[in-house]
């Protein structure tokens, strides 16, 4: 931990940047296969809040390193940004959540018969760890917080 | 226990382990769902399919031995070496059943495909021995650390583990 402290301020940002990407590439990714937005469309909405839910992993990866890395380094204005920014996607994801079951309660209907056990094991998997992500997500901004408050 | 010792960051980081291994089980399972346990091709495809997503599976498992290790959390570094433990032990009986289906489907394959099967199970075979002696690897050290902290002096030192400020 005392190498990561007295790592050159270089060296942290290109950790910081790697993060970011692990936060911002999937994202990009997902919009760009949702691209363009229909929200009125009851299939796409379904549709790109799965994508998005589904992806959810790299960006908690990248969330971690950053508060981690920004706790070991007690980089307090940092730490507090990426608990705010953290919360914040916590707040969008889980908004996503819910639609997302709404829409699923409503497009189940209009789905073939045989289709319908495949779409709910999938959904069931989305739900599962997406809502594991957001409360992981949510921990972690609050310790992030709360961390750093405290005097090293 | 986690939370009692290390706080919400240390919390967190172990909900995050604990998603990343749902994960990893949820997506191997799906992509062989549903089960044809009789199927010889199905058995290969399957222990495949599941070495793909390994890597998931050893991140959450080397970042739950991490959290055990910075908060010096005796029962998440014992988890963790039974996870990478139990996983090593599946991944060689996984691997082994699949060098004994290959063996047996690879005298009615037409030869064309032959060499494509090759390169697939050969892949599969180095992928899951790696994977396998990087988790006994995580086992033995999870162990050692946890011996460590068991010396009664050892215990309660608090210095280098920096989630457990975060619970005080």
């Amino acid at each position: 931990m005392n190498r990561l402290q007295q790592a050159p301020p270089s060296f942290v940002a290109s950790l910081y940047f790697s993060a970011l990407f692990l936060v911002a590439g999937p994202v990009a990714f997902e919009i760009q296969r949702i691209w363009p937005f229909r929200p009125g469309e009851l299939e796409w909405r379904f549709g790109a809040e799965g994508f998005l839910l589904s992806a959810l992993t790299l960006p908690l990866l990248g969330f971690t390193v950053a508060t981690a890395l920004a706790f070991v380094r007690g980089n307090r204005g940092p730490q507090r940004l990426i608990a705010v920014l953290g919360l914040l996607v916590v707040l969008l994801s889980a908004a996503v959540l819910v639609a997302f079951v709404i829409d699923l309660r409503a497009a189940l209907p209009g789905v073939p018969l045989k289709a319908v056990p495949v779409m709910k094991a999938a959904a069931v998997r989305t739900i599962i760890s997406a809502g594991l992500a957001v409360l992981a997500a949510t921990t972690l901004a609050i310790g992030g917080w709360r961390a750093s408050f405290i005097r090293s | 226990m986690t939370t009692a010792r290390g706080g919400y960051l240390s919390a967190g980081a172990a909900l995050v382990s604990a998603h990343l291994l749902v994960v990893a089980l949820l997506d191997g399972a799906s992509r062989i769902w549903p089960p044809r346990t009789g199927d010889l091709v199905w058995r290969i495809v399957a222990t495949t399919q599941f070495l793909n997503s390994i890597g998931l599976l050893i991140t959450a498992i080397a970042l739950c031995a991490l959290i055990g290790l910075l908060s010096r959390a005796q029962g998440v570094l014992v988890l963790a070496s039974f996870l990478s433990a139990a996983s090593a032990m599946g991944i060689m009986a996984l691997l082994m059943l699949m060098a004994l289906d290959y063996l047996q489907l690879r005298t009615s394959i037409v030869r064309e495909k032959v060499r494509e099967w090759d390169v697939t199970v050969l892949i599969s075979g180095v992928t899951g021995a790696l994977a396998t002696v990087c988790l006994l690897v995580l086992a033995v050290g999870a162990v050692q650390v946890w011996r460590v902290l068991r010396e009664p002096g050892n215990r309660d030192k608090q210095e280098g583990s920096p989630l457990l400020v975060v619970g005080r």
